[in-house]
């Protein structure tokens, strides 16, 4: 039982942490609190859906398709709606990512109708790993095994390529990196798109819990923002590690109190951590001198 | 001698006076009317607290739900007049408001609206799973009419009136709240809260008075809700509601006295008007939310002002 709870939690934080690198990439890049996050996850459960039953492609190819189709929706969103407005008005910028909220829900409507719907359950399969006394079904490691490999991979784009190096630059100072020769305005496109695929592929990988529907990015968008926080906004090893705590944090704390009141475990954790450790787990305390 | 500019005020007034009978009674125009009404104080609520002093907050339909909820318990649990029901809502509202305010008196910018978001989802699955008090998902029916002494508000009409009067005091409240000392000092810490603090403004004190405010307004709006529809759901106090306020104040033109009956009144006439094109209207909404932010994100209050101001005499021109 303890094992099985273990798994459901590293499985949901894995999602979480994906959620919360996309928020903390799109953050450090174009100093945007991209509130329509939660509704790139749900566009992306969408396109899952239309990939794997219009296009009939696998799991693999499948999330791979999902996460290029919302990084170029991501690309024109930020082009179209962000860059125009100054990064210093926080409310117009916030105000932005709500209406793009608004049009990306009602759009889904539109496009794949009301109901919720579910990706049938054929699509993560494999063989279940049999341990001694238990069996590991397929879904919670494959989600377990993808979403590792995501940030492994974002980790090595960042850490070890030319690219990734521009996008640390721009995120750290955008003048100096414009100094530097580095073409800003592409890097900053190229976070957001990430930030966006990082969110889709979360939505396709959330299937197995949760049905797709027009406002299931919500509730994961601010559990995500959470995780983000918890690990230190901006900070990409932070944010794994903070997905990873708030999944397990929800599996195992949901025990204690009804689960009615599950869903709160996040937001008092958001509320907690920015009032008392706003820099979170791992980052630094900066203190604003005159 | 009576001031030109306050002429179309006086027309409107006049005009919203005779609404009942210009309308023959239209059950249907006063109920829009009614919530317009709420929402205009409703959205000058949160006008004060983020138009104002600065600080967002997406996180206002809970405030509304607490004074809702308030209200409808002291009338229904404690038998409360209707008076006194609106007034413990607004005490208990702006209690938490000013829990809310000292919590987040550190944060800023995006932190503090993710915060007020997160407030706001406590606040609605609390309203949800705490079954003996708010009566769960299946709402608090039992909300007694609103009594004034032995006069009974039972009509639509009589409700508008009432609801009429209350947002006209409400709107000369804020005239005055905002030409005044503590006006000036929120503008302050909106602009620059290092300079307000050399200045020896008490910015501390200024945040939580505008959240204390702030959440008194929409107690306020919540009783006067709770008593006029007389059922109250979780549900209708979502996110969504706290976008639509924040929009209607973005809108309207934020910090800006009459931007937030811009806004409320445009976005509940539009919202009925254009009901019959269902999903396709919100995608409409989210468009012209998009190209008021990037034209005018000053708001439409804003923008007519800056059109109409005189350009200065002597300005180089580039």
């Amino acid at each position: 039982m303890f094992f099985y709870q273990l798994l459901a939690g590293l499985s949901v934080g894995c999602i979480y942490a994906l959620v919360a690198l996309g928020y903390s990439l799109i953050f450090a890049s174009i100093r945007l609190l991209h509130f329509a996050q939660g509704d790139l996850l749900m566009m992306g459960g969408f396109f899952a859906l239309s990939m794997v039953l219009g296009l009939k492609l696998g799991l693999y190819t499948g999330i791979v398709m999902v996460m290029v189709a919302v990084a170029v929706l991501g690309f024109f969103i930020e082009r179209i709606a962000y860059r125009p407005i100054p990064q210093r008005m926080i409310a117009a910028r916030i105000m932005a990512t709500l209406g793009i909220g608004l049009i990306l829900r009602n759009m889904a409507v539109i496009i794949w109708g009301p109901q919720p719907r579910g990706l049938p359950p054929q699509v993560f399969s494999g063989p279940p790993i049999k341990l001694p006394g238990m069996v590991i079904p397929p879904a919670y490691y494959l989600v377990l095994i993808i979403s590792v490999s995501i940030m492994i991979l974002l980790t090595l784009f960042l850490g070890k390529t030319k690219l990734g190096l521009a996008m640390r630059t721009t995120a750290h100072d955008q003048n100096l990196a414009e100094l530097m020769g580095i073409e800003t305005s592409r890097v900053m496109s190229l976070s957001f798109m990430i930030g966006a695929a990082l969110a889709a592929a979360a939505g396709m990988l959330v299937a197995p819990v949760t049905f797709i529907s027009q406002n299931m990015g919500f509730r994961l968008g601010i559990k995500g923002f959470a995780a983000a926080v918890l690990g230190g906004f901006g900070n990409i090893p932070g944010s794994m590690i903070g997905g990873l705590a708030l999944g397990l944090l929800e599996t195992f704390g949901g025990g204690f109190i009804s689960s009615g009141y599950k869903d709160c475990i996040a937001f008092v954790v958001l509320i907690l951590v920015l009032i008392f450790r706003p820099s979170g787990i791992l980052g630094k305390f900066h203190v604003e001198k005159v | 001698m009576v001031k030109p500019q306050t002429f179309p005020m006086m027309i409107a007034f006049v005009l919203l006076f005779f609404l009942p009978s210009l309308s023959g009674n239209n059950y249907y125009v006063l109920h829009v009317s009614i919530m317009v009404g709420i929402f205009v104080i409703l959205s000058q609520g949160l006008n004060i607290l983020f138009g104002y002093a600065g600080q967002i907050s997406i996180g206002h339909a809970a405030f509304y739900a607490i004074g809702a909820y308030a209200s409808a318990i002291a009338a229904h649990h404690f038998s409360f007049p209707f008076a006194l029901a609106l007034l413990a809502a607004v005490l208990f509202t702006s209690l938490i408001g000013f829990l809310l305010g000292i919590t987040c008196l550190r944060l800023r910018g995006e932190y503090l609206a993710i915060t007020t978001v997160a407030f706001g989802e406590i606040v609605q699955v609390i309203l949800t799973q705490w079954e003996e008090v708010s009566g769960g998902p299946e709402g608090f029916l039992t909300i007694p009419k609103a009594h004034l002494s032995s006069f009974i508000v039972d009509t639509p009409e009589k409700y508008y009136y009432l609801t009429l009067v209350i947002t006209v005091l409400i709107m000369i409240l804020t005239r005055n709240l905002a030409s005044s000392k503590l006006g000036r000092s929120f503008q302050s810490v909106k602009d620059d809260i290092l300079a307000a603090n050399i200045m020896g403004i008490d910015t501390t004190r200024v945040k939580i008075v505008a959240f204390v405010l702030s959440a008194a307004y929409s107690g306020l709006a919540g009783s006067l809700y709770a008593h006029y529809s007389r059922a109250l759901l979780p549900d209708y106090f979502n996110l969504s509601l706290s976008v639509l306020i924040f929009m209607m104040v973005m809108l309207g033109g934020m910090g800006t006295l009459y931007g937030p009956i811009v806004g409320a009144i445009l976005l509940t006439v539009s919202f009925e008007l254009l009901r019959a094109l269902q999903v396709y209207q919100m995608v409409i909404y989210g468009i012209v939310v998009l190209l008021v932010t990037i034209f005018a994100p000053e708001g439409l209050v804003g923008i007519t002002r800056k059109m109409f101001r005189k350009k200065p005499v002597n300005a180089v021109q580039p």
